[in-house]
């Protein structure tokens, strides 16, 4: 077991093209919702922090796969984005996601400290790399103290692996709670050094199929909600 | 028979156990509080000497028992009372206090290994504003028992952070147990 650290691999997700190809030791960034206007805003910024940056940062080309991801939250629900990567969202009203949440469109300063606090972290073990694809079972070591401010949904996410290790698509079984949701409730985790991860064996069985959504103590929960008056 | 199930508050005296099963219990709660003779007196003029006890109806859902156990480890016997179907744990902290860690640290050393595995929540009640080091040293002592447990900032008087205590703890019941068909019965991790 090894304790997860955000990009020690790199996600595979749907990526956007660049003119020039960028150095092969720069750290990949895609986007995922965004339009092509804001892409190319993206780009633009990336040419101006660059300066600022301790690492190179570029735009992931094509299947390349990236250190980080920018989920648009505003375009609905987004396809599955590895977990070994970090997942940011951004949206037009980041107050009513969770903390972390980027301003959209992205402002210089917030990608700026994104990016610088991305970068400074020491690089994963060789060993590690490999893990495009990866199936990995997750496993809260504390509750950080800033989750008090997130949301209920993330909260069930970390209830979820408190105790017990489980893939994102087990831990989607046994809350509901939609993966993209998921992954960016781990990828916040990791970045607060709040979980461990186990890579799974390539042939190793994943029990989301058994894990079934707990009925009832959804139902217990919600006249618990009803009668204190926290239903949702 | 309609389901029961229990949850528990335990703290040092003067936590705010009572004042919590007072504040959500739907019938008279019982109360075993004694007017202090010792050193506590200095601090509050009663102390629960056994349990407290109230019930919230969840109507076609059975009964929630409130218990209020003391954090002292000489009562830690009437826990065998209160294991049956208990769903979780809110552990009380008077942030008020001085010794407030010490507090945490002994219930702790009394219980962490009954309800370790039980979803619970840690609640720093009487200071809204208390220390970081307190903060700090309450995650140190659930890290050094093994507990994964969520804490917040409470006044068990205000029904608002009672009901976000409770969302919470029901947060990590509802999504933290094993599917019933796969264990029989209860199971928490």
């Amino acid at each position: 077991m090894q304790t997860l650290r955000s990009g020690a691999g790199r996600a595979g997700p749907r990526t956007e093209t660049m003119a020039n190809p960028a150095p092969s030791s720069a750290l990949r960034i895609a986007c995922q919702g965004l339009a092509d206007d804001e892409i190319a805003a993206l780009r633009r910024l990336l040419g101006l922090l660059q300066s600022h940056l301790s690492r190179p940062w570029a735009l992931a080309r094509g299947s390349e796969p990236a250190d980080v991801v920018v989920v648009n939250l505003d375009a609905g629900r987004a396809p599955p984005v590895n977990a070994n990567a970090a997942v940011v969202g951004c949206s037009t009203k980041p107050r009513q996601h969770p903390e972390g949440t980027l301003y959209r469109p992205i402002r210089a300063y917030q990608l700026l400290s994104l990016l610088s606090e991305f970068g400074s972290r020491p690089a994963a073990p060789e060993t590690v790399r490999p893990a495009q694809e990866q199936a990995c079972r997750y496993r809260l070591k504390h509750w950080p103290a800033q989750a008090m401010n997130w949301a209920p949904d993330w909260w069930a996410v970390m209830a979820a692996i408190r105790g017990v290790q489980r893939t994102p698509e087990e831990i989607v079984a046994q809350t509901g709670v939609p993966v993209e949701t998921v992954r960016l409730c781990l990828a916040q985790l990791a970045r607060s050094d709040a979980l461990e991860r186990e890579v799974l064996a390539a042939s190793a069985p994943s029990d989301a199929a058994a894990a079934n959504v707990n009925t009832r103590w959804r139902a217990l929960t919600r006249r618990v909600g009803q009668v204190l008056g926290f239903a949702r | 028979m309609s389901a029961s199930y229990k949850l528990l508050f335990i703290g040092e005296p003067g936590a705010g156990k009572t004042t919590c099963i007072e504040s959500l219990s739907e019938i008279s709660p019982l109360v075993t509080d004694v007017r202090c003779t010792d050193d506590l007196a200095q601090v509050k003029e009663s102390t629960t000497v056994a349990f407290d006890y109230g019930e919230l109806s969840l109507g076609d859902q059975g009964r929630l028992l409130l218990y209020g156990l003391p954090g002292q480890g000489r009562f830690s016997f009437m826990f065998d009372v209160v294991r049956e179907n208990l769903l979780g744990v809110i552990l009380l902290v008077d942030a008020a206090s001085a010794t407030a860690a010490d507090g945490l640290g002994e219930t702790l050393d009394t219980y962490a290994a009954a309800i370790r595995e039980l979803p619970c929540v840690v609640a720093l009640n009487k200071n809204d504003s208390p220390p970081p080091t307190l903060l700090a040293d309450c995650e140190a002592l659930l890290r050094k028992h093994g507990m994964v447990a969520p804490i917040l900032l409470a006044d068990a008087r205000r029904r608002e952070d009672l009901v976000r205590m409770f969302r919470l703890l029901f947060t990590m019941i509802e999504n933290g147990a094993e599917p019933i068909a796969a264990t029989g019965g209860m199971a928490w991790h």
